[in-house]
Parts: C-alpha cells; structure tokens; sequence
C-alpha cells in the first residue's frame, strides 16, 4: 500500500500535478493553519472589528449595548476637549517626525564608517531600542528634574534659569516629545544603516573630486539615494508619534499638568477608562484613523501620478 | 606634495568626525549613565544640589535594596509572560508560515491579505474590545488573559516566516516528499534547520517588545502573581511631581536597572539578530 501511494505521488510529481493536496495534506495543512487563524481572529480581528462597530454604540461597560447610529460622531462636533487634544497631537508629531527623520539619517551617515571601534558607537545608539518606557521615565525624570536635574544644571553654567519641564503647561509636552524622539532614534539610525549601504562609494568619490564639500554629499547625493528608506522612515515615525506619546505621558504625567500632554489617543483612552464611555471613545479613534487616511491618500495618490509619469 | 596635503586634510576630518560620533554618543546615552552613576550613590548624595556626577563611594548595598522592588517573583513573572508569547507565538506564526508557503491551497492568498488588515487600523480601537473578550473568557488575572491574547498578534510572525519560505528551495522539499516524509517530518526536519536566520530575528524582535510591554499586563494582571516589571516600575517614576515612591532614587534607578540588564545583555550579545530583523523589513521595499 505505502509503496503503491509513493509511487503514484512520484508520478504525479513528475507530471507536475504536486499542486493538487490529498486528504492527509489537507490534515496537515489544518493542523498548521487553523490553531494560528483561530487566535488571530479571536484575539485581533474580531475586536478590531467590534472596535470600529462600537463606535455607533453606546455602552457604559455595565449596561447594555445600544446602537445610537451616528449619534457619536454628530457629538464629536460639540466637544470643546477634542480640538485641544487633536491639536496636541499634531504638536506632537510637528516637533517630533521630522527631528527624528533627520537626526537619524545624519547620525547614521556618522556611523556608516568601516574604522576599528565604531560598533561601540553603534551599539550605544541601539540602546535606547532595549529600554522599556517605564525604565525610559525614570532617567529621563531625573534628567528633567527642574532643581535637581542635568538640563537645568547645565543652562543654568549659561545663566539661563530653565522652565519647569514635565511640571510646567508650556514644556510638558515637548519634554515628552523628547523622550520618544529618544527611543525612537535607533530604530530609523539602524534602517538608515541598511539604506546607505546601498549608496555606491564610486558616487561620493566622484563627487568629492568634483569638489563637493561634506555636507553637500550629505544632502545632495547620499539623501536623494536612500529616499526609499526615508519614505519608510516617514510612515513609521508619524505612527509611532501617534501612539508612543500616549504611554509616555500615561507613565510620567498621566496626560497632564493640566490635560497638557493629553493627545487624541490619550483623550480616547480617559473616555473608556476613565469616564466608562465606551461607545465614544471608539469614535475618537476613528477621528485619529480618518484623519490620518486623510493625510495619507493625497501623499499616496501624488506618488501613483509621479511613478506613472516618470514611466 | 598635493597628496600630503590632502592626507592631512582627511587625518582631520577623520579626528573631527571621531570626535563628534563620541560626544554625540556620550550625550545620547547620557540618562542611562546616570542612571548607573546615580544607583550607586548614597540618598544624600544622589539628592544634592548641584548634582553630581561620579558617586563619592560605591554604595552596591543599593542593588540588594532594589531586589525588594525587583522581586524574584516580578523576575520569574517577567521571564514567564516573555517566553510564553514568544514561544506559543514562533509555533503559530513558523507553522502557518510554512503552510501558506509551501502548501498550495485555495484560500492562501486570501489568509494573507487577512494577516495585512491590522496595519491599516488604528491599534487602539482593539484594545477595549480585546479586554471584553478577555473578560469574557474569564481571562482576567490569568496567565491565560496575560499571554494568549498577545499571542494572537501573529500577523508579523507569520508574514516574516511565509516570506522566508517562499524563497525555500522546492527541490529539497519535493526530495523529501518522495522519500515519503510526512509534512510534519519536512517541517521540523528539513526546513527547521535551515530557518535559523529569520527564527533568531523573530526571536529578538519578540522577545523585545514583550519584555517592555506596558498597558496590556498593567490592564490585565496587575496583581502581585502576574505583576510584570514595567508595571512594577511604573508607580516609581517621579515624571512632574518630583516625588518618589517608598524608596529613595537611588534605589529606583537601581531597581530600573536590574530590570533592564537581561535585555541589554541579550542585546548585545543577539545585536546582529535585532539589526537584520529591523532592517530586513526596510529592505523588502
């Protein structure tokens, strides 16, 4: 029987049908498949989906579930909190997209250097990749300490009294703007790094001969040529500075002083939380998501019509 | 003559670039130095104004405080909630990626593009729902609750595995078939072996992210047996208050410290996994 089923298989084989699946296959193909779909669907698909059906829901957590239709983003329109919180958001992603695109790509053509010793550097880059928020809050608490602290210690060698950081309206959120740009520098040093190395050196010696100082090779040549990496860069970044704030600020001010670090997400978060309106805060989160789809289709649609046209 | 010049010239852009790659470098891991340097100052010293820099003594008896923060339990729990995501997750993710590779069926491309949906939704509009029906399983302060919903985040898993299977030599696989192999047999005998690459990347970037996780744990076991170690350090943040927990600072940075040295370690002895697991990602586009 075993030999007879192998010799078939080996002729189906060699006739090319392997693409048809028996039975046992079939068995197997489940035992691999299925347990992963089961949690996958169980744990992410379905409350994605219930996410997005909650928001025209009303739900205190104990009650039951009503369906209110719209009625919750007709109420986005009235509230006075959510423009201030979408607005801490965009500050939020204005201070810190762009210093983190930039500083990474520069320090990575830093280390993009083949001498002895440069993977302690770039080891010490890594680091802040390895660091936990909560282990993140608590140096950079000290660092930030207004009497006590190093930044202040330093400005004031300058003669500059420095504000209050993490306890003062005006510099909470830039301090937490910080601290993420922190953690998130070695993620876009180390795909950088990958992204230069496929600049050609032939390139850059060229240039240098045509007299070319340093910096303009820097923007002129090697950032055009790793463009790819930075549109990726870009998209990660903008959604890490969509969330990460959240956790930083849940940890170090809990979205204050005075509601001054509370983003959007944050604002969300306290209104399911918080306040036990379920339904609610759904549709602030899909303020977030369309507002993002917002700023993402025209980006996506330029670059559809510019690759069409260069073709 | 000219090409001494120029040699000069770069022998100083070699020292000026050296000399900005360290202060840039000392200045970026400037917060954790100080967490070092502070952890072993004495409550007085670490509190002083102005504040300094090297401590005067070394005061280890800090790090043996910090193990009543850093209990063996927050450690074990710690450890238990990594390793269980990160292995109950490899298995899910390596078979199912094995499968959608390898096994042609119907409904391959389909299961794919289903693995694709969560990066267009917002990761916070799950988050409620995926407490409800954790509650609802009675999950809540379970190892249960705590580690199998995070498991189900199998979508970078599966992708990264099917990614690399696609590009697994067909010959080697079909030989075995002929020999007769079970699937199982081709899985764990032939293909295993060789997918030791992306299973240490997936082991990093994992093992990474669940050692750090912060918001799930803290909703789901924030009980003293399931307590992982962010939960625990979380309360001892000063943030804009200024004020500590019950112990000092100095012991808090030791406690954040211990809390963070597996990781580091693992790091820095597992660097390149880490590096080629992120920039593999970058390279695909």
């Amino acid at each position: 029987m075993q030999s007879v089923a192998t010799a078939q298989r080996e002729q189906k084989s060699q006739v090319g049908q392997r693409k048809k699946l028996k039975r046992n296959d079939r068995f197997w193909l489940a035992i691999f498949v299925s347990p992963n779909l089961f949690m996958y669907t169980l744990f992410i698909l379905v409350p994605s989906i219930a996410g997005v059906l909650l928001s025209f829901c009303e739900w205190n957590i104990l009650g039951p579930i009503n369906w209110v239709g719209l009625e919750n983003y007709r109420r986005l329109a009235e509230d006075e909190l959510l423009l201030p919180a979408l607005g801490r958001t965009v500050q939020f992603l204005a201070l810190g997209v762009l210093p983190t695109v930039f500083g990474g790509f520069l320090i990575a053509v830093l280390l993009n250097w083949k001498v002895k010793g440069i993977g302690v550097f770039r080891a010490m880059f890594f680091l802040p990749l390895t660091i936990s928020s909560a282990v993140a809050g608590i140096a950079w608490s000290s660092i930030f300490n207004p009497e006590a602290g190093w930044i202040n210690r330093i400005l004031k060698i300058f003669g500059i009294t420095g504000p209050e950081w993490l306890a003062s309206v005006s510099w909470a959120l830039p301090s937490v703007t910080i601290i993420v740009i922190w953690l998130s520098l070695p993620l876009v040093i180390i795909l950088y790094l990958a992204g230069l190395q496929r600049v050609s050196p032939e390139i850059l010696e060229a240039a240098a001969l045509d007299g070319a100082n340093a910096w303009q090779r820097v923007w002129q040549i090697i950032f055009p040529c790793v463009s790819a990496t930075t549109i990726l860069v870009v998209a990660i970044e903008i959604l890490a500075f969509l969330s990460s704030p959240f956790e930083i600020s849940l940890l170090m001010v809990q979205g204050g002083p005075l509601d001054s670090t509370t983003s959007l997400a944050y604002y969300a978060y306290k209104m399911a939380f918080e306040q036990f309106e379920v339904g609610y805060s759904a549709a602030l989160v899909m303020v977030q998501f369309f507002a993002l789809l917002l700023v993402a289709l025209p980006i996506i649609q330029f670059r559809k019509y510019r690759r069409a046209r260069g073709k | 003559m000219a090409s001494s010049v120029l040699f000069t010239q770069k022998r100083s852009a070699n020292f000026l670039r050296y000399s900005l790659i360290t202060l840039l470098s000392l200045l970026f891991v400037f917060p954790l130095l100080y967490l070092v340097s502070g952890s072993l100052m004495s409550l007085e010293e670490v509190q002083v104004y102005p504040p300094r820099l090297i401590p005067s003594s070394l005061n280890w008896s800090n790090y043996i405080e910090a193990f009543s923060v850093m209990t063996p339990r927050i450690f074990f729990n710690t450890l238990f909630f990594t390793f269980g995501i990160l292995i109950l997750q490899l298995i899910l993710s390596f078979t199912a990626g094995f499968a959608l590779a390898k096994m042609p069926f119907k409904y391959a491309a389909l299961i794919v593009a289903l693995f694709a949906i969560p990066v267009f939704l917002p990761t916070n509009i799950s988050i409620i729902p995926l407490y409800l029906v954790t509650y609802k399983l009675g999950l809540l302060n379970t190892w249960g609750g705590m580690i199998l919903p995070i498991v189900g985040s199998t979508a970078f898993g599966t992708l990264l595995f099917r990614q690399f299977m696609v590009n697994f030599p067909e010959g080697l696989i079909d030989a075995a078939r002929m020999d007769g192999a079970s699937w199982p047999r081709v899985l764990f005998r032939i293909v295993l072996p060789l997918a030791r690459p992306p299973i240490a990347s997936y082991s990093a970037i994992t093992f990474l992210t669940a050692w750090n996780m912060y918001i799930w744990p803290l909703m789901v076991g924030s009980r003293e047996e399931f307590r992982v170690a962010t939960v625990q350090l979380a309360p001892l943040i000063a943030g804009g208050t200024g004020f500590y927990g019950k112990v000092g600072p100095n012991v808090t940075y030791a406690a954040a410290l211990l809390s963070a040295l597996p990781v580091v370690l693992f790091f820095l002895w597992a660097q390149r996994w880490f590096i080629n697991a992120i920039a593999g990602t970058g390279n695909d586009s």
